[in-house]
């Protein structure tokens, strides 16, 4: 089987900070772990930590019995911290409104995790969803493709980043009504 | 008195924490080696949801 992840290398670039992950990033992380595991040793040798949400845990363990989902708890446990963002949504009011003008769709664990990208100004989010993470408020950094010979199509993965420049454009429009 | 189903359940489940992200060690043969396991519970899935398309393709 033919694979190449382009770009890949790059990832290793951020230092510090958190590297938050959503179902769709854990679940490539995953899938091709022999690719991504020396990358996300390097990143933690960089100081960046692996962070999630409840709500993506979540969504990541959900599976038909017990020992599935240990497995699944176990490895969050091991190599990810889950955090709480949901303890501090007072502190994302003004983001609320800005949200639901330029992602009226979004659901509840992509709006918490664009809470915590507010939140960490140093951290990143990758991910596989470009429909809910869009260039509208962040800044897609990088992308990663990964080109199986077996895959009918090619997978993007990247790296966003919150705009606080244009969060306050958009925050702007909405004040003028 | 005899345990509930739902503490005994329990009992059975391994807890997720909270735990600070600065103290997670990473050792990399580990997280190889555990992501193979969790990579192995995803073929079993059959249900498969539209919110989570990525899991679509994680079967092998």
């Amino acid at each position: 089987m033919l694979m190449n992840i382009y770009n890949l290398e790059k990832l290793s670039d951020y230092e510090l900070g958190f590297l938050f992950l959503d179902t769709s990033s854990l679940i490539a992380i995953i899938n091709y772990f022999s690719d991504f595991s020396h990358i996300l040793y390097t990143l933690k040798e960089n100081g960046r930590a692996l962070v999630t949400i409840p709500s993506v845990a979540f969504e990541f363990s959900r599976t038909n019995n017990i020992e599935n989902y240990n497995t699944r708890a176990k490895f969050l446990n091991d190599f990810v911290s889950v955090y709480p963002i949901e303890k501090h949504l007072h502190k994302f009011t003004p983001l609320i409104p800005v949200l639901h003008k330029t992602n009226n769709k979004l659901s509840y664990p992509d709006f918490l995790l664009y809470c915590c990208l507010y939140e960490f100004r140093d951290s990143i989010l990758l991910t596989e969803n470009h429909k809910d993470f869009t260039p509208t408020l962040l800044n897609r950094e990088l992308t990663l493709t990964i080109d199986r010979e077996e895959e009918s199509q090619i997978r993007n993965i990247s790296v966003y980043a919150f705009s606080y420049s244009k969060y306050n454009k958009a925050a702007e429009n909405i004040l003028k009504g | 008195m005899s345990k509930s189903a739902s503490e005994k359940l329990k009992e059975k489940l391994v807890v997720l924490s909270s735990e600070s992200a600065a103290k997670k060690t990473f050792n990399v043969n580990d997280f190889e080696s555990e992501a193979n396991k969790v990579k192995e519970t995803f073929e079993v899935v059959t249900d498969v949801d539209e919110h989570l398309q990525p899991r679509k393709t994680l079967r092998l």
